[in-house]
Formats: structure tokens, sequence, C-alpha cells
């Protein structure tokens, strides 16, 4: 790393658009997590799946690894895919499945390559995990 | 984070990431977009707590990945991988922004500006950032030796560019 070099100056406005990036974000995630509320307060299916497997294991049972986690979920996407019809609830979740699992760059690649195998797979299982939560509480909200 | 120490992060980062992100694509608004989500990603995910030296690092790693990526999307894939001797003949991206004319720094960077894309990246990574050929190779999906190739002719071209005009590094 070399200070020097960094002889390029930043755009004009450029915090001020981080900070209305900021501010979109947080309040996305925070409709988000309403939408998911209500929606886990109706599926009382998922619900006690929940109560019943720690939050978004179960998808991974078998996966002891970070790469064995990142492909499960990428396989169980892949799976949601081929069960989508023609419905209008189907092009619902279709959308709000692309939404919520268009990764720009992979969590997965993303982790610190320096931090220990068992926290990266604890920690891919339950973001994974939470975002296949989330599809099949929608899916099985629109469904209904 | 407080959106007090989320700014407060994004004032100490940006202008590196920022950097690192244009030396890269030679384009402001793509390295904004860049370090804008690089910043993002890492202010609205729970960590561990890190060190200051590993936020750094992963802040860069990820901003050179996205960089990378981006300007892989921007070129044909075929043609980022092409030859040398074809992508030598492409024309030569300009540079957006004027940099200051006394420094060596910006003399290298000016010239770092107008050589092909496969050079500038190996440069800039090894010479800039400090990264070796394995770590490159991992980000890029080059072999390492076509990697080293790269970075002797492309220093070449960097010397004779500041030869001609005059300096030297």
């Amino acid at each position: 790393m070399d200070n020097r070099f960094d002889l390029y100056d930043l755009p004009a406005g450029h915090e001020e658009r981080f900070l209305a990036k900021l501010d979109a974000a947080t309040a996305h995630r925070r409709g988000g997590l309403t939408l998911l509320r209500w929606t886990a307060a109706a599926a009382a299916a998922a619900i006690l799946c929940l109560l019943v497997f720690p939050s978004g294991n179960r998808h991974f049972l078998g996966a002891r690894t970070p790469e064995a986690v990142y492909r499960a979920y990428l396989e169980q996407v892949g799976t949601y895919y081929t069960q989508l019809g023609p419905e209008p609830a189907d092009e619902n979740w279709e959308s709000a499945l692309t939404a919520l699992t268009s990764e720009t760059v992979p969590l997965f690649d993303q982790l610190p390559d320096e931090m220990p195998a068992r926290q990266k797979t604890r920690i891919l299982k339950q973001y994974y995990g939470e975002l296949l939560d989330a599809a099949n509480l929608l899916k099985h909200e629109w469904n209904n | 984070m407080t959106r007090k120490e989320i700014t407060s992060f994004y004032q100490a980062h940006s202008r590196r990431l920022y950097n690192i992100s244009y030396r890269i694509l030679l384009n402001a608004e793509d390295a904004e977009e860049v370090m804008h989500d690089t910043i993002l990603k890492y202010v609205t995910t729970p960590w561990q707590p890190m060190e200051d030296a590993q936020v750094s690092a992963w802040l860069a790693r990820t901003c050179i990945r996205a960089s990378i990526d981006r300007l892989r999307k921007h070129r044909h894939e075929a043609l980022f991988l092409e030859d040398l001797a074809r992508q030598s003949s492409v024309e030569t991206p300009q540079s957006e922004q004027e940099l200051p004319a006394e420094t060596a720094a910006s003399r290298v960077l000016a010239a770092l500006q107008q050589l092909p894309d496969p050079y500038r990246l190996v440069l800039t990574l090894v010479l800039v950032e400090g990264l070796d050929y394995e770590e490159i190779a991992g980000y890029t999906g080059i072999k390492p030796t076509t990697l080293r190739s790269h970075f002797m002719r492309g220093k070449q071209k960097l010397l004779a560019l500041l030869e001609k005009d005059g300096q030297s590094i």
C-alpha cells in the first residue's frame, strides 16, 4: 500500500451521494424486516421450522466448510428457480428471489482470508440461511 | 455503527479506496460507485471486532475485486485476455482527471494511464498496492507466469514512456 499515489481527488458531492445510498440501504433493510416480521406471523409452518432449527442452519445441515455452504446455497437458489410457475404469485416471488439473492460481490468472496474456516462457515450459514428463509416466507405468503 | 461513526469511517477510507479503484478503472463515476459499494458493504454487515489493519486490508481487497469485476464487465472478457500484440494496438484510455505536474508519483501515474489494461492492471497492483502474482492471479484468473510477463513488458513500456518524457523513476 503506497499512499503517495493517492493523487486523484474525489468528485464533488461524493460524500452526499454516499449518505443518500446509506439512507436508502437502511430504509430498505428496515422495510424488509417489517415485511418479514409480518409474513412470519402469518406463516405458522415456517415459524415452527425456525423454532426447531437454529436460524438458517437447516438449509446447510451437511455443510461443514465455507465452500460447501456456498455451494448448497447456490443449489437451493437454483432449485427455487426451477419451481417457478406462470402464476402472478410466482412472478412476485421470482422478483423477490432475484432481489434477495443478487450479490455484486458474494459475501463468500468477501470474507477475509485470515478468518478461520469455522467462523466463515458460521457467518455464511447465518447470512445465506436468512436469505433462504426470507425467500421461503415470501413464497408461502404469496401462495396463500 | 452510528451515522456519525459511519461518516467518520467514510472520511477515513474513501480517498484511498477511490484511488485504488480509479487506478484500475480510469473512470471517476465507476470508481466512486465501487468505493461507495465497498464501504456500504462494510458498514452494513455485522462483523466480529477487527484491527484497523485488518479492516484496511479487507476494504482494499474488496475494492480491488469489485474494480476488476467491473473492468471485465466493461470490456469483453475475451478482449481482456487477448494476446499482448493485439492488446497493445487497442486505443489507450484517456485520463479523466488532470494530475498535479510536480511529483514523481504523478508522472508515474500519468504514464501508467497510457498503458493498455493488462499492463496497467498488473503494474498498479504490484507497484502501488504491493500485491504478489499469486494474489493477483486469485483476483483475475490469469496465470502468475502470464502476469509476470505482463509486468516485465509493462515495466519496459512504462520506463520508455518516462524516458520519452525526459523523466526517470
